[in-house]
């Protein structure tokens, strides 16, 4: 805005310096010759009313030195040095606050007041019910009371401002204060115009109580609660509708407080009886708290603030059982007042919790509840049930007949064995015999057939040549016949020698093919071939005989066996109807006995098995979620050196930005090159760009070489610390995600363990109903296995 | 045992403003990668996409460019503004070969700018479904949570004109208007299919003038800036300023 020349009241200029905020109305400036002041001129086309000047001549002859330590209350007015028009006023300067909203909301005090704790916001709360009560001493009112018009100094001192705003009563008239947050305004103004409205006290004090809640709980409306009525009420509704979120008869109107905050039982009776006269039904007729009981509870609270042993940044009520913070981040809330003592830019793994979580999942697995029988024993054993008179006798002669059965069978098992072994060892011998026999036989024949086949050899040479000397007078025959020509003589003679000859061939040819070497040759040969086949018919002989010696052993003992039986029989038919009668009702009772037992010894075990089935299906559960816990330190590195990383780009880019060419001294750029640049959007070093310049005509590879070096020189000034290049605030704000990631981690697993912590006792509980029952049963069983044992001598 | 929270909740609890959550619905079709300023060469070749034929061009500034460049303008001014950092909650919604929630509810001060990119048609009934759904979501998280919330916004921009089903979606945004359950701004680019939008927007349609997507944004942020200065329940009070610079009815 255009400022015109603006006077004092005593005419004397006013040394306007720069602008430290804008509004609606106008404009708050600084004062160069007065630090301590501000002037709040208004918008030359909102000139202020004549109302409005009236109201600040009124408020000007209120003014007190309290006043002014409390509020930005108007010290003087400034006129416009022309007009001579009212133009604004001159009131005091607060330094270095914050809204308030910057103090009860959770994420901005992180980053705003990083070290106020809830002991500071609870100071804070005392300073402003402080400030309300000078305002209502001097006879006005707040009026509009909201989350911007209240401010915190960073020793927690609050100021009130706009207020030229607020309601006030001079010289008989009121100036009403006629706009309002309706966060802030009382169910009984809800909806209503506030046009000509004349405000209370009690209406003040319902956004003073507002304020004191936001600040004690964690920044949260006290009508903000979890509504659990039907239909979906507006805010205003809910305010309008009284519907407090906290206190005991909350749940009366539907209202629970909202999950992740604190409570009633995190402060004092006393504060939160004050609250509940601000917000509950009734405190429309004036019951609200006055500033001055505000600030003794809110006094008496601070005296009974307690550090927590385990995070010196948790302040909490004494009161209270635990650490109100403590809790809510352990039941997975958010870590509220997290890195509020110093020194969290960092994180680490709670490693003892994580250990202790590691023991607790050990422990839960090592229930076991094996079963034991004989844990369920009476303390004596069972007395049997006695027998009838005559029973012993009968038992003892069906004993002794059973028992003289069993050892003539045993006997006779062992003879039988005998005999079978016995024929099996002789048909083991003979076949050794067998095979021996054949063998040396084998060799005889084959040294026989040596011989023979010589004798034959020798035999045969014979033989040709007396089959030679024959064929030879058969010819010598031939030869004659034809001399028959000469003499018949000759022909006969031939013809009888050819005949003679040649027949003598014949027969000679049939002895020697019958002679007796080659027959014994080839009867030896005949032997030996049928040898092996000799051997095993024989050795199927001796296979036989032991057969037949075995199956006589079996039927020998078949006949014992039958013998014995008959025999038992005959005994049996005497005593076996009597024990019988006996013995079945205790086979009986021992048989249901086993059988009742053995199913509740089922719903035992089946009760265990899914217990274990259970504590298998949870256990991996538990196992990654430590495993993920533990993956968040290497997680939180990598993320902090991304935020280094980042952070040195930046600090780069500022750092050539710093550096102006008009301010430089860069070889062959002159005045008239800079201005070119300049026209091209290049002021800096971080505009220098080689194919930005390049494409800028008159500007060469040389210049642009030019260019590119001195950026480079500059760059090459640049120096980055991580340490200090990274904020706290951002270094706190990773590392508070970080936690508050593993307080859900550890919350989550505690949760996991306390179920499966929870299923070793059900099961415990649920077997130990079975016991009575077991105990029982196993007596009854025990009973009737006695008075079974007693008539059979065995289980 | 007391109330069993999933871990996602703890972001609301810590934070005790009242929300004024924001849908950015905004098309991400082929149409969206169109050059419209700082044209490079021409590449000689045409490319066939979202049922149009564009000559490829190397270099150049597409509309979504514009639109990325607007959401970073979008949430640096919103960051201006310490209270409605902490009490505006945006999610980016976008349809092209699918509907995507690119961003999930997030307050401006942890918001990212994403970096859209085009591709695909344009399935607006089951972005404008899936921007309902988030949410209702969102709205039964802040009552569990005990906060209270303005009335949400969609914001809806396209180039183009439905490839799916749209009618019932439509409904859902008139019903939704009629519920005061939120308001649903539709913002149409050169291309759009007035007649389809001023069907499915209660209010009537914006035309976006030329491809001003940068002043389009800051304009949705600083409406949101005086949203969240307001009271839940009575934003309907505050006087938004009129969208002229960027947009014609």
């Amino acid at each position: 805005m255009t400022l015109p020349m603006l006077v004092g009241q005593n005419n004397r200029p006013l040394a306007i310096d720069r602008q430290i905020a804008s509004g609606g109305e106008g404009a708050v400036f600084g004062l160069s010759d007065d630090p301590n002041s501000v002037v709040k001129v208004y918008h030359p086309h909102r000139p202020p009313t004549a109302q409005t000047i009236e109201k600040l001549t009124a408020m000007l002859g209120m003014v007190n030195p309290q006043l002014l330590k409390l509020t930005t209350w108007p010290t003087s007015l400034a006129y416009d040095a022309r007009t001579r028009q009212v133009a604004g006023f001159v009131m005091p300067k607060m330094s270095d606050c914050q809204p308030i909203q910057c103090l009860y909301n959770p994420v901005q005090r992180l980053k705003l007041f990083p070290r106020a704790g809830w002991s500071f916001q609870v100071r804070a709360a005392q300073n402003l019910a402080a400030a309300f009560d000078e305002v209502h001493k001097a006879g006005c009112l707040v009026g509009d009371v909201n989350q911007s018009n209240a401010f915190v100094s960073p020793q927690a001192l609050v100021w009130l401002v706009d207020c030229d705003s607020f309601q006030v009563q001079a010289n008989g008239k009121s100036y009403l204060c006629e706009v309002g947050v309706p966060h802030y305004i009382p169910p009984e103004l809800q909806g209503k115009s506030l046009r000509g409205l004349t405000r209370t006290e009690n209406h003040d004090r319902f956004g003073l109580a507002v304020l004191i809640y936001q600040l004690l709980f964690v920044g949260r409306h006290p009508y903000a609660g979890v509504y659990q009525g039907a239909g979906d009420p507006s805010f205003e509704q809910l305010i309008a509708e009284y519907r407090f979120a906290q206190g005991p008869s909350a749940s009366k109107w539907g209202m629970a407080p909202p999950p992740h905050t604190p409570t009633f039982a995190d402060i004092p009776p006393e504060t939160g009886m004050l609250f509940r006269r601000a917000f509950e039904r009734g405190s429309e007729t004036g019951a609200r708290p006055k500033p001055n009981e505000w600030i003794s509870a809110l006094r008496q609270l601070e005296q009974e603030i307690a550090d927590c042993p385990v995070d010196a940044g948790h302040k909490f009520w004494r009161g209270s059982k635990e650490c109100v913070w403590c809790r809510l981040a352990a039941k997975g809330g958010p870590e509220y007042y997290y890195g509020v003592a110093g020194g969290h830019g960092t994180f680490v793994i709670d490693e003892s919790k994580l250990q202790e979580i590691q023991r607790r999942l050990a422990a839960a697995q090592h229930a076991d509840f094996a079963y034991a029988r004989e844990q369920f024993s009476p303390a004596t054993p069972p007395v049997p049930l006695k027998l009838p008179p005559d029973l012993p006798d009968l038992l003892l002669m069906w004993g002794r007949a059973k028992e003289s059965q069993r050892k003539i069978l045993l006997a006779r098992q062992a003879e039988e064995e005998n005999e079978i072994r016995q024929a099996e060892e002789d048909e083991g011998k003979a076949i050794k015999r067998l095979e021996k026999e054949h063998w040396r036989r084998k060799e005889e024949l084959e040294d026989d057939y040596e011989n023979a086949k010589k004798a034959n050899r020798i035999a045969s040479r014979n033989f040709r040549m007396i089959g030679f000397v024959l064929l030879g007078a058969m010819l010598s025959g031939i030869v004659m016949f034809p001399l028959g020509c000469f003499h018949r003589t000759f022909a006969w003679v031939g013809l009888a020698v050819f005949l003679v000859f040649g027949l003598g061939n014949i027969v000679f040819a049939v002895v020697t093919t019958f002679s007796p070497h080659r027959r014994r040759l080839e009867n030896i040969r005949r032997m030996l071939a049928e040898g092996p086949s000799r051997l095993d018919d024989l050795i199927e002989n001796e296979l036989r005989i032991t057969h037949r010696a075995k199956r006589e052993a079996e039927e020998r003992s078949i006949a014992i066996e039958r013998h014995q039986e008959q025999i038992l029989r005959q005994v049996g038919q005497i005593c076996r109807p009597r024990i019988d009668e006996e013995l079945y009702p205790r086979k009986q009772r021992h048989h249901l006995a086993e059988e009742k037992l053995l199913a509740i010894e089922k719903v035992w075990t089946d009760q265990v098995n899914q217990y274990r089935r259970e504590k298998q299906s949870r256990v991996p559960d538990a196992v990654r979620l430590i495993a993920e816990c533990r993956e968040l330190s290497t997680q939180h590195q990598t993320e902090s050196r991304r935020l280094a990383a980042n952070a040195e780009e930046a600090g780069r880019l500022r750092h050539l930005r710093l550096h102006l060419i008009s301010d430089a001294d860069i070889l062959q750029i002159g005045a008239g090159r800079k201005q070119t640049l300049a026209a091209h959007f290049i002021f800096t070093a971080a505009d220098v760009e080689e194919d930005a310049i390049l494409e800028i005509s008159g500007f060469g590879e040389v210049l642009t070489s030019n260019l590119m070096a001195w950026r480079a020189r500059v760059l090459s000034q640049f120096r980055f610390d991580p340490k200090t290049a990274v904020s706290p605030a951002e270094q706190m704000a990773l590392a508070s995600r970080f936690r508050t990631r593993q307080q859900q981690i550890l919350a989550e697993l505690d949760r996991q363990l306390s179920r499966l912590e929870s299923l070793a006792p059900a099961c415990q509980a649920a077997i130990k109903e079975l016991h009575p029952e077991l105990k029982k049963a196993v007596a009854v069983w025990e009973q009737a296995r006695a008075d079974l044992r007693l008539m059979t001598g065995k289980d | 045992m007391a109330e069993q929270l999933p871990f996602a909740d703890v972001g609301l609890a810590s934070n005790p403003e009242p929300r004024c959550p924001c849908v950015l619905l905004i098309d991400v079709s082929g149409s969206m990668a169109e050059i419209v300023g700082e044209a490079g060469k021409s590449l000689g070749y045409t490319i066939q996409q979202d049922g149009q034929t564009y000559q490829a061009v190397s270099g150049g500034v597409t509309r979504i460019d514009k639109v990325n460049e607007g959401l970073r303008a979008y949430h640096a001014d919103l960051n201006n503004d310490a209270l409605a950092a902490q009490r505006v909650e945006v999610s980016v919604i976008t349809f092209g070969s699918t509907v995507q929630t690119v961003t999930p509810f997030v307050t401006a001060h942890d918001f990212t700018p994403p970096t859209l990119v085009a591709n695909g048609e344009t399935p607006m009934g089951a972005a404008i479904t899936q921007a309902i759904d988030a949410l209702a979501e969102r709205k039964r998280l802040y009552k569990q949570n005990g906060l209270h919330y303005y009335r949400p916004w969609i914001f809806f921009i396209t180039d183009g004109q439905p490839t799916d089903a749209w009618q019932a979606a439509a409904a859902k945004v008139r019903e939704g208007e009629k519920n005061k359950s939120f308001a649903f701004f539709a913002v149409g680019v050169e291309g759009a299919n007035f007649d389809i939008l001023k069907q499915i927007s209660v209010r009537e349609p914006l035309h976006l003038k030329g491809y001003s997507f940068r002043e389009m944004f800051v304009w949705l942020s600083q409406s949101q800036r005086s949203v969240s200065h307001s009271n839940p329940g009575q934003e309907d009070q505050v006087k938004l300023t009129a969208p002229s610079g960027w947009a014609s009815l």
